[in-house]
């Protein structure tokens, strides 16, 4: 089977390759038929031959693996043409195709190898085929034939060389730009064109025939001659205008054929004279329209391939900058493009949007006046800076960076820079922020974390307010105590003195405590501050004391020694220990033996750890998972906001909040915060310290 | 039997509370004792017998104040004793006066009203003293009584005539009132008024 397949292919490839070579020599016998009968009679030239052109350019058309076939074409159509001519037998005409074959296909390897190009596409290629099939291939053809009767001094060897090397090349020159393109081209552009193009292609086809019948047909005086040979030539330049090489070549095959057939006939304008002066005069002519002509085709065509790639290139730009556009108009940020000098060069309609300027008014207005007064400087270095040392950049981010609207309304806003390389030189691609949004979210979230450390500190009031009258009640009872002492009648000055010392450190107690809870109470500005981590610990146990002892508990601090900075909030911290504390406490409101709250702090590497440790009922598998979840709560009278807000609260810091326990083993919360390095003011270490340690039954 | 001279006992864990409020204390002229918490003064408590009072904070470290009071009703302690809170809360304080407590002050304290309350505390306990003498003596004056003169002292007190008290107990009125002006005699009384008066302080410390 599969050698039968094979075998069908190899005979199919046979009968393919036979019909190219028979196709080849017919057409070849053809052209060649069609030569002769276009020789004036005595001296058996013409004005151009064909037939080598079509050599050319099937050889340029096809790959080089196939010229065989046109070989063996070749010589057969070259026999056949020779068969019955007296004057050559069919033997020297095969010889001569050789040589032709040989010249032709060096001719067409040179002009593959020099202008990569199809050869007719630019002014240059149609040079290096000009060069090639115009010179080279007639002179190789034409001069050793002649060569003999050049020696012997023959005086008519000369003009018959040169006769012979015209016919050649003008055959060559037009024939095969003709040839290729209908072999080529042609059916693609029967296929394709639009039928405008076609009919024009008619008429022209037309219009040649008819002019160049009546012109080449018309008897006329030898004086007349230029006047009316020019008659064709705007018909060949619409030829070349329109359709290229392989038009203008058209055009100039049928006005060459029509001339040449007419001059045979002794009609037309060239008929002056003996028949070597028609030939001559006829080639020149043709010469003279057909050089130009092609290289104006090929110039023509070059511009509008130039041109269709620019118009494409600037298609593709317009389309580029379409969905650019359309990129910058539909992201949500505004977007704004400047240039070095600081001007706007494009702003999207969010722009428009934020400022309340519209896209005209922005562009070309400086950038910085989208700023309040008092930050302009600020945005023009940042500018300057940014295309000194192009890369991202923000300008305004974690800090209170304003637009300025046209309405005078200041908005916060967050600028990010971007560079990009234009044709016109590093622009800046800044994407403009509206932070109102966010920041009332976060003014929202603030005064969430605020109510919440409100209502944490409300449930343990009647502590606070102990821990207050304490130190006054102190203060009261030692001024009645001096005024009572004061009244006698010699009063012991030094035991009054001693009160009012005692009076002075109670009062500094009592305002120590106010100062404590009222940084608790009150809702600042979030700051970002290096903190030591047992200080805080200590102001939290101290503002507990009470509620720890209310509620029996007994409460271990043991804290690092080593010096623990951390960056952060100090409010924030100490809310989340307070949180993490009442919690503890609560868990052990119903524990029936020792109610233990251990605060640990450790330094681990790049992390402070703090740990609140109690000997609750622990935290359930099931409860452990949704214990950060807002509004998740297992006490009774929970908001379940404490735990949810301590964890973002430690999120901001970049720190995490997690909880190890065992269901009845108590439970464990810790948070950790990346360590500050070495504090650069103190770092004095908090000796190991067990801050109480009092038990209640 | 009894010093001469009644002694404050301050209870208080916070250092300068305590010594503010014993240095007023002196300054009043009272003798004052200062304790830093409840197993400090159960440790060496003054005999039941002695003079003076408790000041006492309610919340400490240990045992709190009520938690002491209650102990010390148990021991029978006869120190009458004051709260002094740095916050007290309604329930705290109705425990506190249903476990005998004198007075329940918040502090910061006026010197008035903690010396008033000291005052007013070492009254109650003097009166409570003597009181207890009293009754001590009237029951060793009761025992000299036979069981006869018992028996009529409970049908005079009752309101009996001599006549009824004679036929109720089968004896001659006569008896009746010789054992009548016996039982006077022993009991240091002089009228029927006094006897009824005497009686009912008997019944009321059985």
């Amino acid at each position: 089977m599969q050698r039968a397949v094979e075998g069908k292919g190899w005979f199919g490839e046979i009968c393919r390759s036979l019909l190219v070579v028979l196709s080849f020599a017919f057409v070849f016998f053809l052209l060649q038929r069609l030569t002769f009968l276009l020789r004036f009679p005595p001296y058996e030239r013409t004005t151009l031959w064909i037939p080598g052109a079509l050599t050319l350019s099937v050889l340029l058309v096809w790959p080089t693996r196939q010229w065989w076939k046109f070989y063996l074409g070749l010589c057969l159509g070259a026999y056949a043409a020779y068969y019955d001519d007296l004057e050559i037998p069919g033997s020297v005409a095969l010889l001569a195709a050789q040589f032709h074959f040989i010249t032709v296909a060096a001719g067409c390897w040179a002009i593959q190898r020099f202008s990569p190009l199809t050869p007719f596409s630019t002014v240059s290629s149609l040079m290096v085929f000009v060069l090639t099939a115009g010179v080279l291939i007639p002179l190789a053809t034409s001069i050793p034939s002649e060569v003999p009767r050049l020696i012997r001094g023959e005086s008519e060897a000369w003009p018959t060389a040169i006769r012979s090397f015209l016919c050649i090349a003008l055959g060559m020159l037009i024939g095969t730009p003709a040839l290729t393109s209908a072999m080529l081209t042609f059916r693609g552009w029967l296929r394709s064109a639009p039928w405008q193009e076609k009919l024009e292609g008619i008429g022209l086809t037309i219009s040649v025939l008819v002019v160049g019948l009546w012109v080449f047909n018309t008897s006329v005086d030898t004086n007349a001659l230029p006047a009316l040979v020019y008659a064709p030539i705007p018909l060949l330049l619409w030829a070349a205008l329109r359709f290229e090489v392989a038009g203008a070549s058209w055009a100039l095959l049928a006005i060459a054929y029509l001339s040449t057939w007419n001059a045979i006939n002794d009609r037309g304008p060239f008929v002056g004279g003996t028949r070597e002066d028609h030939v001559l005069q006829l080639q020149l002519f043709l010469l003279a329209v057909s050089l130009p002509l092609l290289l104006m085709a090929a110039g023509v065509r070059e511009r509008r391939c130039a041109f269709t790639l620019l118009h494409r290139e600037i298609e593709e730009r317009r389309r580029m900058e379409d969905r650019f556009r359309l990129v910058v108009e539909s992201t949500p940020s505004a977007i704004l493009m400047i240039n070095a000098q600081g001007l706007i060069i494009l702003a999207n309609k969010q722009t428009e949007r934020l400022f309340g300027y519209s896209q005209r008014e922005l562009i070309g207005r400086t950038v910085e006046t989208l700023f309040p007064q008092r930050l302009r400087s600020h945005a023009r270095e940042a500018l300057e800076y940014f295309f000194q040392a192009p890369a991202l950049m923000a300008i305004g981010s974690g800090e209170d960076f304003r637009g300025l609207r046209t309405d005078g309304e200041e908005i916060p806003i967050e600028v990010g820079l971007t560079p990009i390389e234009s044709s016109s030189g590093l622009l800046a691609l800044a994407a403009v922020t509206d932070n109102r949004e966010r920041q009332r979210a976060e003014e929202a979230r603030r005064e969430l974390v605020h109510a919440s450390r409100l209502a944490v500190m409300s449930e343990f009031t009647a502590s606070i307010a102990h821990e207050i009258n304490q130190p006054l009640g102190a203060i009261l009872s030692n001024a009645d105590a001096a005024e009572i002492l004061l009244e006698s009648p010699s009063p012991p000055l030094e035991e009054v003195r001693r009160i009012l010392a005692d009076i002075r450190s109670d009062d500094l107690r009592a305002s120590d405590v106010i100062r404590k809870l009222r940084s608790l109470l009150r809702r600042g500005e979030v700051e970002r501050v290096s903190l030591e981590i047992n200080e805080i610990a200590h102001d939290v146990l101290m503002i507990l004391r009470s509620e720890v002892q209310r509620r029996g508990i007994e409460v271990r601090g043991e804290m690092t020694t080593e010096p623990a900075y951390v960056l952060g909030d100090r409010v924030h911290l100490q809310q989340v220990l307070l949180n993490l504390m009442i919690n503890a406490m609560e868990a052990m409101a119903e524990t029936a033996g020792s109610k233990q709250l251990t605060v640990t702090t450790t330094v681990e590497e790049e992390e402070v750890v703090v740990s609140v440790t109690d000997t609750g009922p622990g935290v359930s598998r099931e409860c452990r998972s949704r214990l950060f979840e807002r509004f998740y709560s297992t006490k009774r009278e929970g908001m379940g906001m404490g735990l949810a807000i301590s964890r973002s609260l430690i999120e901001e810091h970049g720190g995490r909040l997690w909880v190890d326990s065992e269901e009845g083993q108590g439970a464990t919360f810790h948070f950790s915060l990346p360590a500050q390095m070495e504090h650069p003011l103190k770092a004095e270490s908090t000796s190991q310290a067990v801050v109480a340690a009092e038990a209640c039954r | 039997m009894t010093d001469p001279c009644p002694i404050v006992h301050v209870i208080d864990d916070d250092d300068s509370v305590r010594k503010a409020v014993m240095r007023l204390l002196q300054a009043a002229g009272y003798e004052v004792q200062g304790y830093a918490n409840a197993g400090e003064f159960l440790i060496g408590p003054p005999p039941p017998s002695s003079l003076g009072c408790i000041v006492l904070d309610v919340r400490m470290p240990g045992p709190s104040g009520l938690e002491l009071q209650s102990a010390l009703q148990r021991q029978g302690s006869g120190l009458p004793i004051i709260f002094l809170t740095g916050h007290g809360d309604i329930p705290m304080s109705v425990q506190a006066i249903k476990g005998g407590a004198v007075d329940f002050l918040t502090k910061p304290v006026q010197r008035q009203a903690l010396l008033a309350a000291v005052q007013n505390a070492l009254d109650v306990q003097q009166q409570a003293s003597s009181q207890r003498q009293r009754s001590n003596a009237l029951r060793m004056l009761y025992q000299k009584l036979t069981a006869r003169e018992r028996e009529i002292l409970r049908l005079v007190v009752e309101g009996k005539l001599n006549k009824q008290i004679a036929s109720a107990l089968g004896i001659a009125e006569r008896t009746v009132k010789s054992h009548r002006a016996q039982l006077m005699e022993k009991m240091q009384v002089t009228s029927l008024a006094e006897l009824v008066r005497t009686a009912s302080q008997i019944e009321h410390l059985d």
